[in-house]
């Protein structure tokens, strides 16, 4: 009976670390959309050498970068390790409902799509679930990790054949911004980081309005509420995906709204707006005067008070 | 009258040949036919660091004609030496990986086309000698062979219980005798035939549990990722333990 409770105690201190720890965790794009990713367990020493030295053999012309491992696969080193993620995980393509886990990274506007890899520095081999990033150290060439095998440089199109290599798009980190606009001033401004388009093509939903084609733009706010901004850069003879975020539009107009010399008796309000020049301020009761100062986020400014138009 | 009989006899006799045609029972293999196709070009020869991927496809092709008068026991054997059976083990998916070799490698098409197919992967997995795999990466080749629904699909029942009962068995000696040379989610290779078997006969246990874990069903559907969790974990037991209650 002592003998079994030993090797049960022994059972639990080496399954420990593997209960404790959780077997997945919550990656996130830059955007803040989860990609989820998987804690594996590392191969033997002599499974490393060996599949390490047969991919070697097999791929002269790649070279080894990092032995082979199954803590990680392709996608993990190009969205999140090679940017710095400090867990070593698994990331699958899709989750197993067939919902987005990888392409989350530009589908949520966190990397638009880019004409080539002279702009862009993420390399998605669409037909063979493969994704790579370009060199940091040899122009030309692309880093991957190969699935469980080892991290190898390499030309863009050579690798296993059924990672289909001649299928690539190619992705662009892209810092979409709005800055200055909420919840303060009339108008919402945005900027990306310059990827070098020729021009950039902004839009946006009906609560702004406004463009440019420039790397950064201005909006005037129309309305409160949410909204999205969008931008995607133009190049000689493409045109990048959109990038797109979404803002809430606040503070057009808006504060407390009190009675001239009588601070702390307040007027509480609930304001509509119509563009940014007229609100209607529904009050809920009459101050005496018949003008009462308004105190706006752009700005301040008295408005008339018209009794007339209570209800 | 008698004629009727007779002819009744005839027909339900034919239907059971056929029928019996469908799969092999039994068979003998040869684990060094004489006529496995020698690939020209193989990793480690000058010339091979002069291909392209699609150049790799080229050399390593089986012509047709070849294919189709090879015996089964040189295609199978023709693809354990097949130079980008490796790239299996570099996807995502082995399943995946396999519909790749059978759409661009003549001997693999050839090989799900026997009706032999099944009986004789079988035997082979079974004949398979675990210590004298040179390399993690070949047993790749032969455990996603056997657990290729194509190939699933030459068994009869009893066939597909002794792929389970021998992935069981495969399983239970690499942890008992090579612990140090494998690691566990090598290991769960072995039982990656198993585990197809249960799968493709919708054995209902099994699906039950993948609906409990993405991990395991991911694994049983495509082979990777590993399994995460240890040998302890709810997904490798899983495994085990279903397969042990589909035996018996």
């Amino acid at each position: 009976m002592k003998n079994t409770y030993i090797v049960l105690i022994i059972c639990i201190f080496f399954a420990l670390p593997e209960i404790l720890r959780s077997q997945t965790i919550d990656l996130f794009t830059p955007n803040g959309t989860v990609v989820k990713g998987i804690y594996l367990a590392e191969f033997s020493q002599s499974e490393i050498d060996s599949r390490t030295q047969t991919i070697a053999a097999a791929y002269p012309n790649a070279t080894v970068l990092a032995n082979a491992s199954q803590t990680y696969n392709c996608h993990s080193y190009a969205f999140n390790l090679s940017e710095g993620g400090s867990n070593v995980v698994w990331v699958n393509r899709i989750k197993d409902d067939g919902s987005a886990n990888l392409t989350n990274y530009w589908t949520d506007g966190s990397y638009i799509e880019v004409c080539n890899d002279n702009i862009g520095d993420k390399i998605h081999y669409y037909s063979g679930d493969h994704t790579a990033i370009k060199s940091p150290t040899v122009s030309g060439k692309y880093e991957s990790k190969w699935g469980p095998g080892p991290r190898m440089r390499h030309a863009p199109d050579y690798g296993p054949p059924d990672y289909i290599m001649a299928n690539r798009r190619y992705y662009k980190r892209i810092e979409l911004k709005t800055t200055g606009g909420v919840p303060c001033g009339s108008n919402l401004d945005a900027s990306i980081l310059n990827i070098g388009a020729n021009s950039y093509t902004w839009s946006t939903s009906s609560r702004l309005s406004g463009g440019g084609s420039g790397a950064s733009t201005s909006f005037t706010k129309l309305d409160n509420g949410s909204a999205t901004v969008s931008v995607r850069g133009n190049f000689t003879g493409c045109t990048t995906s959109w990038s797109t975020i979404n803002v809430t539009v606040s503070g057009i107009i808006g504060g407390t709204v009190s009675q001239s010399g009588q601070p702390d008796r307040q007027l509480v309000s609930t304001m509509s707006v119509v563009g940014n020049s007229q609100a209607t301020v529904s009050l809920s009761y009459l101050p005496n005067p018949s003008s009462i100062s308004v105190t706006k986020l752009s700005g301040s400014g008295t408005w008339s008070y018209n009794s007339s138009t209570k209800i | 009258m008698k004629k009727l009989l007779l002819l009744l006899l005839l027909l339900v006799s034919l239907t059971i040949s056929c029928e019996k045609d469908e799969f092999l029972e039994e068979c003998n293999i040869d684990l060094n036919p004489s006529d496995v196709y020698v690939y020209p070009l193989r990793p480690g020869m000058p010339e091979w660091a002069n291909l392209t991927p699609e150049q790799f496809l080229e050399v390593t092709q089986m012509p047709e004609k070849t294919a189709r008068k090879m015996s089964t026991d040189g295609l199978i054997q023709s693809w354990l030496d097949y130079p980008l059976n490796l790239n299996i083990s570099l996807n995502n998916s082995w399943s995946k990986a396999m519909d790749f070799s059978k759409a661009n490698f003549n001997g693999l098409a050839e090989l799900l086309n026997r009706k032999s197919a099944g009986c004789k992967i079988l035997e082979r997995f079974k004949a398979y000698d675990l210590t004298k795999f040179q390399t993690p990466i070949e047993r790749t080749a032969l455990v996603a062979l056997v657990g290729y629904f194509d190939v699933l699909q030459h068994m009869n029942d009893e066939q597909l219980r002794e792929v389970v009962r021998e992935s069981l068995s495969k399983h239970d000696y690499l942890i008992a005798e090579q612990p140090d040379y494998y690691s566990l989610s090598t290991v769960q290779g072995i039982l990656w035939p198993a585990a197809r078997v249960m799968y493709y006969l919708e054995y209902e246990p099994l699906l039950e549990d993948m609906k409990k874990s993405e991990e395991l069903m991911f694994y049983v559907q495509r082979g990777a990722p590993p399994l995460p969790n240890g040998y302890g974990g709810f997904e490798f037991q899983s495994i085990i333990q279903n397969a042990k209650n589909f035996l018996k």
